[in-house]
């Protein structure tokens, strides 16, 4: 379970999606969320699915790769979907003793099941394309304006580099607390609560503590090493190529498709 | 007795790179034996250790305790888990309880025994492992750091394992603090007369309470046998195994190399001392 997660897992690459800019990639992901998240009619959510799978074949890494790294997503969403199917009060189709299905839930769940598949699609074509580094160049650079307020960009980007940096290694330090604490006797599955919720408290306070340790640690490095929140240059350059126009011409059109079959086509 | 048969284990990473870990390894430790581990680091020895108590499953072989297949003969895993303890590489960092008495009698209560039982089992460990009464209300992490390895061995065999296993339980610890562990490990299995299976990078630390010693190098088993075996072995051999000869062994071959009689390596002080008395009775006798 710990291995299927998508986030702060870039993937070493040279395809179209890695070429791109990291502000490409980042508007790109804002557009396909925002659309998904605002349209409801099923075949605006269809143009926006088929722009994920080919954004997804652009990234040149395989189906089988996306549905690994999100099995678990995969999964809640189609139990999402299944709830929601067997528990919308409506006119009913199928009955079978408590439960029931209606047409009207059918596509009120098919269209949530879309929306769910999209936004894992581009948000996980958008991760496995782009490094940590760049995200964190882009972050600094968009914050940039924020320091009128005295707020620091350069801070929040390496925050959110050090957070993705750290993401698996606190879940393979999770891992080892849970089976050490198996080992001394820990019960994760229980018939007493309370003792599975001791179980889980054994494992978050280890977890706590070292990540605490860990965070003085590295702040103490990072002060040894003479951080002090001024910029900084990239070695990547960072320019928007012929490329990213494209893309982004592209995403417009989305939009407009979208906006288009919401204002003409009712289904 | 447990018992192991042509273990293997592969680590697979997420682009199908895979690290072989353990190469048929077999070995068995009776009641009341202690089996000493030695290696260098990624030498196999945690990955080996994890498969007997059934965290990790091997690629192949099988793990036998009292006759018993741990993968199919038992009700479930918890069970394995009593039966087999295993004390990982600086148990400290997983304890949690608010305090010292909780922590060790974490596994007990889910073992759901009685009050009484549990309160007894404890005071008579921490007694063993030098934890006295007045340090059990504190808190764990208010303890010095021997004392929080000790707490922390304390809570799995309170759970009075059929056999113990501790992963280099000595890691990181001073001089002092490394012997009166020991000593503690000693008095537990002279009382409790179970198998123990002890992990370590240091020959000197572990060949003289060994009734067997297995030494791994890159997952595969290079010597199985007493621990007297070792010492008939080249220096240069055992240097490059990574067991780190003690300053006693370097001497002592220097002393063999002006012609002397004695085994190849002698591994510890208490040795050597064995060996000189030997030597000097022997002038003793042609003088
Ligand atoms: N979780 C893991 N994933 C991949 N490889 C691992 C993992 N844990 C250990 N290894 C590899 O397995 C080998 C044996 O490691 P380990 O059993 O920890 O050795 P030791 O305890 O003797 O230091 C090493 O080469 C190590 O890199
Ligand atoms: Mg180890």
């Amino acid at each position: 379970m710990i291995k299927n997660i998508s986030i702060g897992k870039y993937i070493e690459g040279n395809s179209k999606m890695h070429q791109l800019d990291a502000r490409t990639k980042i508007i790109l992901w804002l557009v396909f969320t925002l659309l998904a998240f605002l349209t409801h009619s099923f075949i605006s959510l269809s143009l926006i699915l088929i722009s994920c799978v080919f954004m997804m074949k652009l990234s040149d890494i395989s189906a089988l790769k996306f549905l690994k790294s999100n099995s678990l997503i995969i999964i809640l969403s189609l139990f999402t979907t299944l709830l929601n199917l067997v528990f919308e009060a409506e006119a009913k189709l199928i009955t079978s003793g408590k439960f029931y299905i209606t047409s009207k839930t059918m596509k009120v769940s098919f269209i949530i099941f879309i929306k769910f598949i999209s936004l894992i699609l581009t948000t996980s074509a958008v991760m496995f394309t782009t490094s940590a580094n760049e995200i964190s160049y882009v972050v600094e650079k968009t914050f940039m304006p924020l320091s009128c307020i005295g707020i620091n960009s350069r801070d929040i980007a390496l925050t959110i580099t050090i957070t993705l940096r750290f993401i698996p290694t606190v879940l393979e330090e999770a891992k080892k607390i849970v089976n050490a604490q198996l080992s001394r006797g820990a019960r994760f599955k229980n018939k007493n609560i309370f003792k599975t919720f001791k179980a889980c408290l054994s494992v978050f306070i280890p977890l706590l503590v070292s990540s605490f340790s860990r965070a003085e640690c590295l702040a103490t490095a990072l002060e040894a090493r003479c951080y002090s929140g001024e910029a900084h240059t990239s070695f990547k350059e960072f320019k928007f190529k012929k490329k990213d126009f494209i893309a982004l011409l592209l995403a417009l059109l989305l939009i407009l498709g979208v906006i288009g079959c919401n204002l003409w086509i009712k289904i | 007795m447990i018992e192991a048969r042509n273990l293997s284990y592969t680590y697979e990473s997420e682009n199908n790179f895979k690290t072989s870990a353990v190469e048929n390894i077999s070995f068995s430790v009776n009641n009341g034996e202690i089996l000493g581990i030695l290696g260098k680091t990624g030498s196999g020895k945690s990955t080996l250790v994890q498969m007997l108590n059934g965290l990790l499953k091997p690629l192949s072989g099988e793990i036998i305790l009292n006759g018993k297949n741990i993968t199919t003969d038992f009700k479930n895993k918890y069970e394995v888990f009593s039966k087999i303890g295993l004390v990982f590489q600086y148990p400290e960092h997983q304890l949690f309880e608010s305090t010292v008495f909780d922590d060790i009698a974490f596994g007990l209560k889910n073992q759901g025994l009685e009050k009484p039982e549990i309160h007894s089992r404890v005071i008579k460990i921490a007694n063993m492992l030098g934890l006295n009464e007045n340090l059990l209300s504190r808190s764990p992490l208010s303890l010095s750091g021997g004392e929080k390895r000790r707490c922390a061995i304390a809570g799995v065999m309170a759970l009075k394992p059929d056999v113990l296993i501790l992963d280099e339980p000595t890691a990181g610890m001073d001089l002092i603090g490394k012997n009166f562990l020991l000593k503690c490990l000693l008095d537990y299995h002279s009382q409790e007369k179970r198998s123990i299976i002890l992990i370590s990078h240091s020959v000197e630390e572990i060949i003289e309470v060994s009734s067997k010693i297995l030494v791994l190098d890159k997952g595969k088993s290079v010597y199985y046998g007493s621990p007297g075996g070792l010492f008939k072995k080249d220096i240069k051999y055992l240097e490059s195994l990574g067991l780190n000869p003690a300053q006693i062994t370097q001497v002592m071959s220097l002393v063999k190399a002006e012609g002397y009689d004695i085994p190849e390596s002698v591994l510890t002080v208490n040795q050597a001392q064995k060996e000189i008395l030997k030597l000097l009775e022997k002038d003793g006798a042609t003088a």
